[in-house]
């Protein structure tokens, strides 16, 4: 049976430790995300985006801090704007923008993550694998 | 010492890459009378292709049939092969029609075009090539010893590249970006505060233009032209394609725009109002990007 595959990038300082609080509340959340922890989200680049789907993944979460709690000023706002142009750049290719995800969540937010996880893997698990998967 | 003999192969082109090579203008002659020989070169005289030459160029785009035969038939029949120019190296601006199935192209320049007067109703057959279904690189088709991008390819790689050829050195393109060579860049950080639309707006000669605001792709492109069109106040448009290790173009530009954007003057709804992405960011570089298996498959 296929299960999406999930590449997560989750800055240190929230979204990570929103999956880390999430661990230690023992809430449950879809094995199909595959973690990457990044010290911000700013540091993420459309590259490492397009270079997860051209290694199999079939969706991409970017989850950073809430607007105005970056711990590097703006970093949450820079990757907000790339990725936001990246979507936008598919879709003028008529690519499935939908499979790339931002989101904020703060680092007390557990059960919010858990929930952004969860949603964003039946979205994925609706539209099927991706088109240039490997397998 | 045995001249070397060049073959020049045209495949989809504009004959601008071949110009360039005129653009050498004493050296090659100079180059013309100790060195090298010209043995084959449709766009100069008729002859029939040789069966073996020391360096063909193949210049253009593969976008028919007819070009695929011509780049098969150097195959083993030449010493090195050149990809000569943006459109054999990455696809070129023929390479944006990557963007539409083969018949639509065909039906857009023949029958739905404004001010054409087609009675048959569809487009020609006779003697004509059949489109290839995508636009490849050179590369992607025969093994290719060297790629000389540009649009055209500057003069001065043009004239190393033959001076290394000559002399037995192997020959490297430059890496580093335009705006290495820009004369516009002072080195400080920049920021963006308006995003403009390259010919509206004043443009100011002596400051960055990314800085004022238009989307200059020095940044992301491999340097080696001199900077020549920011030099001549027009934004770099990324004709010498991504820079070794990039494996796409437009991904980077993305983090550049995003990354030098105020925050405070340029909202995101300014950033999406940059019409023509894919034109803008995939200008050239289109059939050698990133998400080309994707397209490649929405159409299959």
């Amino acid at each position: 049976m296929w299960r999406p595959k999930i590449i997560g990038f989750l800055c240190n300082w929230c979204g990570y430790a929103a999956a880390d609080l999430a661990g230690i509340m023992r809430l449950k959340y879809p094995a199909n995300i595959r973690i990457i922890r990044v010290m911000c989200t700013g540091r993420v680049d459309p590259i490492h985006i397009l270079s997860a789907f051209q290694l199999g993944a079939d969706g991409v979460m970017v989850i950073g801090c809430h607007p105005g709690d970056c711990h590097y000023m703006n970093g949450n706002y820079r990757a907000e704007r790339k990725i936001y142009l990246l979507k936008k750049l598919m879709q003028e290719l008529g690519l499935e923008s939908d499979r790339i995800e931002f989101s904020w969540a703060s680092a007390g937010e557990g059960m919010r993550i858990v929930n952004l996880i969860k949603n964003f893997t039946k979205r994925i698990e609706s539209m099927g694998p991706s088109p240039i998967g490997r397998s | 010492m045995r001249k070397l003999s060049i073959a020049i192969e045209q495949l989809t082109t504009c004959g601008g890459c071949e110009n360039s090579i005129l653009n050498l203008g004493d050296e090659l002659i100079v180059l013309l009378e100790k060195n090298l020989e010209i043995v084959y070169a449709p766009i100069l005289m008729d002859s029939n292709r040789p069966q073996h030459v020391d360096i063909v160029i193949l210049s253009g785009a593969v976008r028919t049939e007819d070009d695929l035969k011509k780049v098969k038939y150097w195959k083993g029949r030449c010493n090195v092969a050149v990809a000569f120019g943006s459109c054999a190296c990455f696809g070129g601006i023929p390479g944006l029609s990557n963007l539409s199935p083969s018949n639509q192209l065909l039906e857009s320049s023949y029958i739905n075009q404004i001010g054409t007067i087609n009675p048959a109703g569809s487009p020609p057959t006779l003697n004509l090539p059949k489109l290839t279904d995508f636009i490849k690189p050179v590369s992607e088709l025969i093994n290719v010893d060297y790629e000389l991008p540009g649009c055209p390819p500057p003069p001065e790689l043009i004239r190393e590249f033959f001076i290394s050829i000559v002399e037995g050195r192997e020959f490297r393109l430059p890496n580093k970006s335009v705006c290495d060579e820009c004369p516009l860049n002072t080195g400080e950080s920049k920021e963006m505060k308006s995003v403009k639309r390259w010919p509206f707006g004043e443009i100011d000669r002596n400051k960055c233009l990314l800085e004022q605001g238009f989307i200059c792709l020095g940044p992301v492109t491999r340097g080696g032209c001199n900077a020549q069109c920011i030099r001549a106040g027009y934004p770099c448009r990324g004709c010498l394609g991504p820079l070794d290790k990039s494996i796409d173009g437009a991904a980077k530009m993305i983090s550049v725009i995003a990354s030098s954007s105020s925050l405070i003057d340029v909202s995101i709804e300014d950033l999406g109002a940059i019409p023509d992405l894919v034109g803008l960011f995939y200008r050239f570089t289109l059939p050698i990007s990133a998400i080309k298996p994707w397209l490649w498959r929405k159409r299959h």
